[in-house]
Parts: C-alpha cells; sequence; structure tokens
C-alpha cells in the first residue's frame, strides 16, 4: 500500500466501560482501502464492542473516527451507513416476518417505479441478486424465519454487500457456514476488496484468516496484543500474501499473541468402545422440505456426527429429533433411552439436551442471568417440590460457569450482555448442569474461541466417557474428525454416507458433502 | 483428548485485571431510581401543600383506596410477565364481585359466595388461557375480546346494568367483615391485599414455576427447548390473576354493599400503568409485585394529595397521565444513554 493513501477508515484510542466493567482500553483499528484486516481474540476480547462502537450502537467512552482522512463521527447505524460503512453483526437480528426479498432490500428503494414496488419482479431480483453475490439459492418469497442460521448468514452478508459499501465488516460470518458456503462468502470478499473496500474480518477459524488477510489485529482483554502482517514483499502470487510454512509459522505466532500462550489442537484419542442398547433410536424420521426417511442410532459412550451443506437437511436434523418428528408435516418415530420423544418437554425429561443453533433466540433467555439460564434448564438440581433453592442454584451456576469457562465468571451477569462465544458456553453449561445423558449439540461451539472450544470438548468427552451419547450436527469438518466416531453425511434430503472413524478425514467428508462422491448408502458403508 | 489447555485464570494481563475476572457488580442503573423517586417526591410535594397529607388518619385512607387497585395490579404483573397483558381484568374483578353479591342475596352462607365469586372470576381466567395459548390469539386481542363480552355479559346478568344491592339485614357479619372489617389493626381490604401480594411475589421469585413463566414471558422457543412446559405455564398465568381479580371483586361486593355493573373498569389502566411504572426498577425492565405496588402507590397518593389541595377531577387524570409519562420517558431516556 502506498503510504500517502489515507487509511479508508481508522478508529483510534477507543475506551469503552460498562458500568465498572472496562472492556476496551486504547484500541485502534486502522484499515487501509482494499484491505483486509482479521480481527482476531479470545471470546469477550472485545471485538464485537469494538465494532459496535464504529457503528455507532455503543457510545465510546473515548474514539477518534476518521474516514478517507476526514474526522467523522457516528451516533447511530444511520450515520454509519451514510459513511458507507456496512457491518454484519454476530447477533443478527432479522425481522422474521418479512420475505427474503423485503429483507434484502429494506431501507432501500427499489424496483419501485413511482413507489409502486413490483413484487414479481423483486422477487426474482433478489433470487438473482443473493446468487450472485454470495452465491446463495432460496426463494425470494421464502419467510427469512423460514431459513436455515447459515442462509440467514449468507443473506445478511449479501445485504451488506449490495449497498455497494466502502467499509464492510463481518463478525463471525462463517461461524455456521460449512467450508464450500463458506468458500463463496471468501470469493466475495476478495471482490469487494480488489475493488478497494476496506474489509474488516471477524474469526475464529485461523484458517480463514490466513487464507484472507493482510494483517492480522489481535485483542487480548480488551487491549491490543498485537499485530501480524501476512504480506511479504517476495511473494507476488496472492496478491502479494505470504503462503505454506511461513503462513503457518505467523498464525502461531497469532495464537500466542490471542492467548499468551501455545495451544495444542486436538489430540490423538483413543478409540471407544461404545456399546449396549441404543441411547437414541430414529427410525424413518421425516423433515417436510429436508430430509426423508431417516433412521439412525446413538449407543452409550459414542460420539456420532451428522454434516452437510446448505440444503442437505441437515439444519433441519436437530428440531426433528428434539420434537420427535411431531412437528406439521413431519413423521417418523424417535426413541430416547426406551421412550419415544412426543414433544421438546419429553425429550427433556427423557434425558435429551438440546443445543440450538440459533443461541440467541433458542438457546438462551438474554434478558436473564446465566444462574437463572442454568436454573431454568437444570431444575432437577435446584428445586424441590418445585420450589427452587437459592443456595443450591447458585452453587450449580457457580461450578458450571467455572468448568466450562463461562467469562466474566459472574453468575449474576445477564446471558444476553456477554459475548457470542460465552454465550455458547452457558448454552452448553445449562445442559451439563442438568446431567443429561444425551446431547443433541448443532453447532456447539459457533463462535467459540480456540482455546475454549478444547475445553468444551473436554467436557463432552467427559460425559461421553461417562455413558452419554451425542449426536453432534456441524460445519466444522475438523470437529467431527476430532470427536465424533461415525460420521453420517447428508446430501439433498438423505443419507449418503456413513464412515467409521478409522475413514475420517477433513478431505474425505468434504468431498462426500459436496456430491462429488455421493454415490449411495452402501457404497460408502463399510460391510 | 491429549489436548492440555492450561488456561491462567484471571492475573494473566501484564497490567490490570483481566475485564472477563471482574465480577458485574450489582450497580443500579439510574433508570431504577425513577419509580422510588416520583414516589419520594409526590410524597414531599403534597407533604408541603397539605398539612393534612402526611398523617396517619389519611395515609391509612390512602391504604384502604389502594388495596383493590393493587390486587389488580398484581394479576396484571403476573399477566405481563407471562408475555401477555390482560385488559379483561376488570372483567374478573366484576363478575367476581357479582358472583360474590348474587349468592349473598340469595340467602348462601359467606364462605360459598366468596368461592363462587372466585370462580365466576376463573372463567374470564380460563377463556383467556385458551383464547392465548391454545387458539394462539395475540393477548391484546383476546382480552380486548373478552373485555368486550364480559361487558356485554354484565347488562345481561343483571338485566340490563342494574345494580344489585345488599342491605344490612340480608348479609351476614361474616360477609360484611371482608370489605368492613380489620384484623391485626389492618383493614381486611389492605391485609388481603398484603397477602395476595406476597402469596404472588413468592411464586413468581421462588418457584420453578415462577422462572418457567417469566422465561416464556421473554422467550417462548428458547423456554420450550430448555425443557419447560411454555404454554401451560402461560395458562395458568391467566388463571392466577383471574383469581387474584376475582378476590379483588369478592371484597368490592363486600365493601360496597353489592354488585354495581363495570365498576371493577376502573382498575384496568391504572393498573397496567402501576405495573410498567413498576418495570422500571428492573435492570431488565421485568415486572415485580414490589415495583407494582410502587407504582400503585404512586397513582393512589397522587390522587388523594390532589384531592386533599382540591384539584378539580379534570385536572387529575391529565396529573397522573404526566407522571406515566415523566417515568417512562425517563426510563427510555437513560436506556439510550446507557448503551
Ligand atoms: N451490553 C453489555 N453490558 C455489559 N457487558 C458487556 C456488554 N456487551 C459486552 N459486554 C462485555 O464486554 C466484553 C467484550 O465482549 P465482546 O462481545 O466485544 O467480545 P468478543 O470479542 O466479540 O467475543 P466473542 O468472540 O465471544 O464474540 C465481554 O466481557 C462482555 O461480557
Ligand atoms: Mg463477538
Amino acid at each position: 500500500m502506498a503510504a500517502e493513501v489515507a487509511p479508508r477508515v481508522s478508529l483510534t484510542g477507543v475506551r469503552k466501560s460498562f458500568g465498572a466493567v472496562r472492556v476496551l482500553d486504547d484500541v485502534s483499528l486502522v484499515v487501509a482501502p482494499g484491505e483486509v484486516v482479521a480481527l482476531v481474540g479470545e471470546n469477550g476480547a472485545g471485538k464485537s464492542t469494538l465494532i459496535k462502537v464504529l457503528t455507532g450502537f455503543h457510545r465510546a467512552d473515548t474514539a477518534v473516527l476518521e474516514v478517507d482522512g476526514r474526522p467523522a463521527s457516528v451516533a447511530s447505524a444511520r450515520d454509519a451507513e451514510a459513511l458507507g460503512i456496512r457491518v454484519v453483526h454476530q447477533d443478527r437480528h432479522l425481522a422474521g416476518r418479512l420475505s427474503v426479498a423485503e429483507q434484502l432490500y429494506l431501507g432501500r428503494d427499489e424496483g419501485g417505479r413511482g413507489g409502486l414496488v413490483h413484487r414479481r419482479e423483486l422477487v426474482r431480483r433478489a433470487e438473482r441478486d443473493l446468487a450472485a453475490s454470495v452465491g446463495l439459492h432460496v426463494r425470494g418469497d421464502a419467510l427469512v424465519d423460514d431459513l436455515t442460521v447459515a442462509e440467514q448468514q449468507l443473506l445478511q452478508v449479501a445485504r451488506a454487500v449490495l449497498t455497494r459499501p466502502r467499509v464492510l465488516v463481518l463478525d463471525e460470518p462463517t461461524a455456521s457456514l460449512a467450508a464450500a458456503e463458506a468458500a463463496l462468502l471468501f470469493d466475495a470478499v476478495r471482490r469487494l476488496a480488489a475493488e478497494g473496500v476496506a474489509v474488516v474480518y471477524i474469526s475464529h477459524y485461523l484458517q480463514e484468516v490466513g487464507d484472507l488477510a493482510d494483517r492480522v489485529l489481535v485483542l487480548r482483554n480488551g487491549r491490543t496484543a498485537g499485530e501480524v502482517s501476512l504480506r511479504s514483499a517476495e511473494s507476488d502470487d496472492d496478491g502479494g500474501r505470504v503462503a505454506g510454512a511461513e503462513r503457518h509459522a505467523l498464525l502461531d505466532r497469532v495464537v500466542e499473541l490471542m492467548v499468551g500462550h501455545q495451544v495444542a489442537g486436538l489430540g490423538e484419542r483413543e478409540q471407544r468402545r461404545p456399546g449396549g442398547e441404543p441411547l437414541l433410536a430414529v427410525d424413518g424420521l421425516t423433515a417436510p422440505g429436508a430430509f426423508t426417511d431417516l433412521s439412525l442410532r446413538v449407543l452409550p459412550g459414542e460420539v456420532v456426527g451428522v454434516t452437510g451443506l446448505i440444503g442437505s437437511g441437515v439444519e433441519a436434523l436437530a428440531d426433528a429429533v428434539t420434537t420427535g418428528g411431531t412437528a406439521r408435516g413431519a413423521g417418523g418415530r424417535v426413541g430416547l433411552g426406551g421412550r419415544r420423544v412426543r414433544s421438546r418437554r419429553s425429550f427433556a425429561r427423557a434425558g435429551g439436551a438440546h443445543v440450538p443453533a440459533q443461541r440467541r433466540r433458542d438457546g438462551i433467555v438474554v434478558r436473564a442471568t446465566v444462574r437463572e439460564n442454568i436454573g431454568l434448564t437444570a431444575t432437577g438440581q435446584v428445586s424441590r417440590w418445585g420450589l427452587l433453592l437459592p443456595r443450591r442454584e447458585r452453587a450449580v451456576a457457580e461450578r458450571w460457569v467455572e468448568r466450562t469457562d463461562v467469562r466474566p465468571a459472574d453468575p449474576e451477569a445477564l446471558a444476553g450482555s456477554l459475548s457470542g462465544g460465552n454465550q455458547q458456553k452457558v448454552v452448553l453449561a445449562k445442559w451439563l448442569a442438568r446431567g443429561s445423558r444425551l446431547f443433541v449439540l448443532d453447532q456447539p461451539t459457533a463462535g467459540v474461541d480456540v482455546a475454549s472450544r478444547e475445553q468444551l470438548y473436554a467436557r463432552i468427552e467427559e460425559q461421553v466417557d461417562d455413558g452419554a451419547g451425542v449426536l453432534l450436527i456441524t460445519t466444522d469438518l475438523e470437529e467431527l474428525v476430532g470427536l465424533a466416531d461415525r460420521v453420517l453425511v447428508l446430501h439433498r434430503g438423505a443419507l449418503v454416507a456413513e464412515l467409521p472413524r478409522a475413514e475420517l478425514g477433513v478431505e474425505r467428508l468434504l468431498a462426500i458433502s459436496s456430491g462429488q462422491r455421493a454415490g449411495r448408502q452402501g457404497q460408502e458403508v463399510p460391510a | 483428548m491429549t489436548a492440555t489447555t492450561e488456561r491462567p485464570a484471571g492475573g494473566a494481563a501484564p497490567a490490570g485485571a483481566r475485564p472477563g475476572a471482574e465480577r458485574h457488580r450489582k450497580r443500579l442503573r439510574p433508570a431504577q431510581l425513577l419509580a422510588p423517586l416520583s414516589l419520594a417526591a409526590i410524597v414531599v410535594t403534597f407533604g408541603v401543600l397539605s398539612e393534612n397529607f402526611l398523617t396517619g388518619s389519611n395515609l391509612q385512607v390512602v391504604l384502604a383506596s389502594s388495596a383493590l387497585l393493587a390486587l389488580a395490579a398484581v394479576a396484571m404483573t403476573v399477566v405481563v410477565r407471562a408475555g401477555g397483558i390482560d385488559l379483561s381484568v376488570g372483567v374478573a374483578v366484576d363478575l367476581g364481585a357479582y358472583g360474590a353479591a348474587a349468592l349473598v342475596a340469595a340467602g348462601y352462607v359467606p364462605w360459598v359466595a366468596v368461592v363462587g365469586g372466585l370462580l365466576c372470576a376463573l372463567v374470564v381466567g380460563a377463556v383467556n388461557a385458551v383464547l392465548v395459548t391454545v387458539v394462539g390469539i395475540r393477548p391484546f386481542l383476546a382480552t380486548l375480546a373478552v373485555w368486550l363480552i364480559g361487558s356485554s355479559a354484565q347488562q345481561l346478568l343483571t338485566g340490563g346494568g342494574a345494580p344489585i344491592y345488599l342491605s344490612r339485614g340480608e348479609t351476614p357479619d361474616g360477609f360484611r367483615v371482608l370489605g368492613g372489617g380489620q384484623v391485626l389493626g389492618l383493614d381486611v381490604p389492605v391485609a388481603a391485599a398484603l397477602v395476595g401480594a406476597l402469596v404472588v411475589a413468592a411464586v413468581l421469585g421462588g418457584t420453578v414455576w415462577g422462572r418457567v413463566l417469566t422465561a416464556a414471558g421473554d422467550q417462548p422457543s428458547a423456554t420450550r427447548i430448555a425443557g419447560g412446559a411454555a404454554g401451560s405455564t402461560v395458562a395458568s398465568a391467566y388463571l392466577l390473576a383471574a383469581l387474584v381479580a376475582g378476590l379483588a371483586g369478592v371484597l368490592l361486593a363486600s365493601k360496597s354493599s353489592g354488585f354495581v355493573p363495570f365498576s371493577g373498569q376502573l382498575y384496568v389502566l391504572d393498573a397496567i400503568g402501576a405495573v410498567f411504572i413498576g418495570a422500571t426498577l428492573s435492570r431488565t425492565g421485568r415486572t415485580s409485585v414490589v415495583g407494582s405496588l410502587v407504582g400503585v402507590l404512586i397513582f393512589t397518593l397522587l390522587s388523594n394529595g390532589m384531592n386533599l389541595v382540591a384539584l378539580s377531577a379534570f385536572w387529575q387524570d391529565l396529573a397522573r397521565g404526566l407522571v406515566l409519562l415523566a417515568v417512562l420517558v425517563a426510563a427510555a431516556v437513560l436506556a439510550r444513554r446507557a448503551r
């Protein structure tokens, strides 16, 4: 980058406290036109807060903002948009009753000649725009609420991209995307960067960061821990970014800056020997528009992984299983510990735990405290004869907050005020506290930082070693390979493969789930 | 798993404490002080303006006149906490009063009249519960319909709105004492309101049912996924509310020696106002029994004070509206500033 070019956006000296807690302390974010800066850090480091200062959602205690070298100020999202700053937030708030087309063009004058919006035309336009900008194929007149988390995520990105932003901020856009979908998103980001848009990219996936970013800004406990440039003077390919071992070393350095020490990855582990009567027995399960006639078993002490791309039906699996296939148009039979699942409540009562993909809507009650959230689920542990036992509840909450490393480790914090990754830890904590026997985990570590992820895996494995079963539904293939004893792959609403642990591999799973090696079930299932 | 991810717990950051390790101290937000401050301001203002305001006998009058509104507000608290609103709370009061008065007039013993009144009120709660949780109509519209139907029903039950009068002679003492007697130095309605408020507060704050109710009011789907019986709990909230309102109705029948159609309607809007003033006491805007009682006191002291300084009735609604508005607007402004 030429030195004389003013940064596209320069936000410096940011300080921000919530009450007595200082969340950002003299942090700066400077991005040049066409540059992709990755913003990384542990859960609760302050990434999302920094972005919300940039959009005027949070009022910083101190901050200096310049756009293209000119002083600017934002007091609201509207101000930010006027400056061309577009953000896809981590906790997305989509208006559920709108259609996809309406959501896509919300707040913009589109399609209307003389104020009249031609609905059908608009719907078709939306479908074209979505396909072209982020490779998303959904009906333009579908309700936003009916989209999967991944589709909603892409819709949000498309919405931001289509406004021709000057600064684009993506806060964990790929947390629930499969690799192939994420790749489309990366293409979109690269295109925009090539057009001169300044991009800020927040992610816990360092692989992505390495693929995409020119520079990595590391936050730690609300301060700047350091910066790592991924550009090199020598290399010309890939836009002059470092590659190979050199990049690897730089990313290791990023992790060190993030957590203050080195992190071991998912290690080798012993082959588990699950056995006994199946904990979870799913027979002929059908979810309308998602998959048909699906059967699977989870044994005590077993982790069964399920994966698939958008449209494979995998996103509807957790709901179908935990409601026992009783939704309208659904069918089939789900048995848990020998009892038939007829409702969410009977699922929970039979020892089932459900960690849903939409954590802010379904996973936690945002206006309740962490303690109340845990108590709501672990009722058996914290009450007798329907009466809450305050001391017990407090003790249970403290114990699980500590064991899952929720930060701040304060059971009285409002669940909604926690950082995204920490909210996710609460969702898992409450089911662990309940002593569930079967865990249906839908993207359980979405938005959870590298080190905390290890910790959650350890907690899950403890349960499994203790005889619990896990149905792990995730698009994170490394997670599957590291954790699962068996992996089922869905493609276009059908089970296309079942791989035992010995045959698991990221490449292989990727190929099968994208349909490249999608044979019939028999082909992949060893006799 | 071989990963040994030792994480230093706090104190690892070289300078200063890590933000995450600090406890969210239970700091009061300024907005939470609004309702208590308004209450204090009203007490001080009228204390200065009228020498009769801060006297023992006047405060007793205030308590006595706030008892029924307090019960109505407690009922409303339950429903609002469950994510709804109950416009038909006045109908439940009226039907409670009607049932009790009609049974006494027909010569039944007091306890039958009381139970009968409560059952009449429960009908209102049951209809609301079915409309909201089974049929799935929005609480505002469902209870609005019940309010209209209930108003008509009162006309029909009383032959076009004729009041029922209970003469001294035909009213057993056991029933008269409910509205006019005293226990432990308190008027019976005041004592009943206190007990009702305590019970409801305990149930909301201290039971699993209350926890599920509160969660379901905020996020029904998260509550169901968490294993809570969201539907039946919300349904029972409408029943509890009707029961509490029915109690107010029974007391009203005794106090006014009979039943005057539509007298319960007076409480509906004040109860809603009191509940939302009270919600500003919580950092998350959650309704609570204590908060609602503060709201009720604000309204009653205000009316009482304005009567004492002989302010014309035309001004009184304006004044109450302004106080309500002031608290809510200030709360909203403070919430924006706290971003
Ligand atoms: N509204 C709020 N009130 C109180 N504390 C808050 C609020 N919002 C955020 N915090 C605190 O600020 C800190 C930083 O949160 P932030 O959401 O910025 O983290 P993050 O880096 O985005 O983490 P994650 O990777 O988990 O998304 C956390 O300790 C969080 O609890
Ligand atoms: Mg975040």
